[in-house]
């Protein structure tokens, strides 16, 4: 068993097969053998970590994804998010963004990938207010910034 | 007062509606408090808001813009205008994820491009590999407008695509032969660089010019050195009668393949003409030649034809919207030793149609081609992945077809539609069939097999792999009956059915 420390201190018992999802984790473990000193977590919290072992519990077992494949160095991706992940990532926004955040953190490129779908998906087909909109953030653009932005990505006259 | 049962009298009405009007009045007021106070929450609330607070590093948000740039509703350049204007820092992280920038999809050319624009644009995607689309609209006729001709073969796109930025991908639809014969001839100056850096182009046209029949079609000649060409001439009912027949010979003489890796050919002329094109192609890994246009009969019937074609290094062949037995002909004619992947997908006549068990056809020209194929010297022996799609068979043949192909390990059957006995037919042939399967998928399988067939089998294929044979034991088996629920295997005996959220135990 391997232990994690949280950002507020919530000490959490993982088996080994299933936090070994996590490539900064299991590089860990391979770099600092075995050890009864907890891993601290500093950017976790321990609400957050109950989800990302959730995850890790559901696919333990399955094959870890090549350390050296990363998706987001695909070319063209598969949009598709498998069933189960979707209901799992059936959140609210602050929760996707910290499950994404300690994906990203804890190295688990499947669960980023999944995560960064999940909010493409949220902007798909959306304008730019309504993007706003959906994610509470201010226009900081002057009308005249927007004007020449509209101006410069025209290239085709055209459209 | 409220205690007292004695009826009020009427001063004591008036003293009564007035207290009623007062907490009234006063619940109104504390009703607006709360309201304030729920707004004032929640614009504290927005402030914390992940993405407001930018707590997403930038390569994330930036893949995240990568992902939302490759969604098919909506156009690359529009997408990435919609992302730069929702803040500026937003548009700081656009500018910088370059694969955001690198490809620029069908551009309608009505009028001339801004060149300089476009320009400004891919030199955003700084080293990422840049892919274009252009689309010439304008000339659908055969004799150009002279007052009003097309932009596509203007000077200024010649100039663009002689001399960059470099292109690793072009696509260029014409309306006419001509339009793409004039264009190409512009760009031939003694200096086009990235001209000569492209790496794979499609040439799409739909008409054959009135001065540019097939003979004098001389533009292959003047390609780029690419290793990946799709080539999408016009149908051979746009050429005068019989000049497809009278210069067959000479018709696309200039198209050879021998640098070529992957090649695809969307064309509805004669068989006999293709497989002595792709004869050239000793180096093709990728060949796909797809049918999709109105044809003769007669003119995809190979029994005359004899020899065989090599394609020592041809890895993945697929053959497209196939009509009928007569265009899975070509498969004899072809030797494909290092065969990894066929994929066969018909067209859909048979959609829709009730069959009756009875009606299903045995495809017996379809088993002769394969048995060519596993037959004889150079034959495919090394074929792993299998897909036919959209095919009419009975269960009869597609046993037979299947049980000459043992060395596949992934084969997906999609929208094939078979009496419903072939289950019943495997159980006497379920350690010849397919042995190494691993990976199989039978999707849109209407009434065809039932889910508790195809779990049967999956459990009787692990029962025998179990008991030491040399069959492979299964890992992996998708099914969708409709398109809205996918049936999916695991190991572990649940079956998991997507769209409905249910599980199922094994059968």
């Amino acid at each position: 068993m391997v232990l994690l420390l949280t950002s507020d201190n919530e000490m959490f018992s993982v088996a080994e097969d299933v936090i070994k999802r996590s490539a900064y984790i299991k590089n860990m473990l391979e770099d600092v053998g075995e050890s009864d000193l907890p891993i601290p977590l500093p950017n976790v919290e321990s609400n957050v970590l109950v989800k990302i072992l959730e995850y890790c519990e559901h696919y333990r077992g399955e094959p870890l994804p090549a350390s050296d494949v990363d998706p987001a160095e695909i070319g063209d991706r598969s949009l598709d998010i498998a069933d189960w992940d979707q209901k799992y990532m059936a959140v609210d926004q602050e929760m996707l963004f910290e499950i994404i955040l300690a994906a990203n953190y804890l190295d688990i490129k499947s669960l980023l990938d999944v995560g960064c779908k999940t909010v493409a998906k949220m902007m798909k087909g959306k304008s730019s207010e309504e993007i706003r909109t959906l994610f509470n953030i201010a226009n900081d653009f002057t009308p005249e910034e927007e004007a020449q932005i509209r101006k410069e990505n025209a290239w085709a006259e055209c459209r | 007062m409220a205690q007292d049962p004695t009826p009020p009298e009427t001063a004591e009405i008036r003293s009564i509606r007035k207290e009623i009007m007062s907490r009234r009045e006063a619940m109104d007021v504390l009703r607006h408090e709360l309201q304030a106070l729920e707004a004032e929450c929640k614009a504290y609330e927005s402030l914390l808001a992940p993405m407001r607070r930018n707590v997403l590093p930038v390569e994330v948000l930036g893949d995240i813009f990568s992902l939302v740039v490759q969604m098919p509703e909506t156009t690359t350049d529009s997408q990435v205008t919609t992302l730069c204007l929702v803040c500026k820092a937003w548009r700081d992280v656009a500018l910088g994820t370059p694969s955001i920038w690198a490809r620029v999809g069908e551009i309608e050319m009505e009028t001339p491009l801004n060149v300089g624009k476009l320009r400004n644009w891919l030199s955003r995607a700084r080293g990422h590999p840049r892919g274009l689309e252009v689309v010439g609209t304008r000339c659908m006729y055969e004799e150009h407008d002279e007052a009003s001709p097309c932009p596509l073969p203007s000077t200024t796109m010649a100039d663009f695509l002689a001399s960059g930025p470099a292109l690793d991908e072009l696509s260029i639809k014409a309306s006419s032969t001509k339009c793409m014969e004039e264009l190409i001839d512009r760009i031939l100056q003694p200096q086009s660089p990235s001209w000569n850096t492209i790496r794979a182009i499609h040439l799409g046209m739909s008409h054959w010019h009135i001065s540019s029949g097939p003979r004098s079609w001389s533009l292959l000649k003047r390609l780029p050195p690419v290793t990946s060409l799709s080539l999408s001439p016009p149908s051979s009912e746009g050429l005068r009668e019989n000049q497809l027949h009278q210069e067959n010979n000479k018709t696309l003489e200039d198209l050879t393949l021998a640098n070529l890796t992957t090649f695809r050919l969307t064309c509805d002329f004669p068989s006999s003409w293709i497989l002595g094109r792709i004869g050239t192609g000793e180096n093709l890994e990728t060949l796909t030649l797809d049918f999709e246009r109105s044809f003769r009969d007669d003119e995809r019937t190979l029994h005359a034809f004899h020899s065989r074609v090599l394609l020592p290094r041809l890895r993945t062949l697929q053959v497209l919207q196939i009509a009928d037995n007569s265009e899975t002909q070509i498969l004899r004619c072809l030797r494909m030793p290092a065969l990894d992947r066929l994929d066969l997908c018909f067209g859909k006549p048979w959609r829709g149609l009730k069959l009756e068990a009875h009606d299903y056809p045995d495809m017996w020209e379809l088993q002769a081609d394969i048995i060519s194929l596993v037959e004889g010297p150079n034959c495919i022996s090394r074929l792993h992945h299998l897909r036919i799609s959209n095919l009419p068979i009975s269960s009869c043949g597609l046993l037979e077809v299947l049980l000459l192909l043992p060395s596949v390990t992934h084969l997906r059957l999609d929208n094939v539609g078979s009496d419903p006995i072939f289950f019943a037919r495997v159980k006497d042939k379920n350690e010849q069939l397919l042995p190494r399967l691993q990976y199989l998928e039978i999707l849109n399988s209407g009434h065809s097999f039932t889910p508790q067939e195809v779990f049967r089998f999956f459990e009787a294929r692990k029962v025998i792999a179990a008991a030491g044979t040399s069959l492979v034991c299964l890992e992996e088996l998708v099914m969708t009956v409709t398109s809205a629920k996918v049936f999916k295997g695991h190991p572990s005996n649940l079956y998991e059915v997507y769209g409905s959220g249910n599980w199922l135990s094994g059968p």
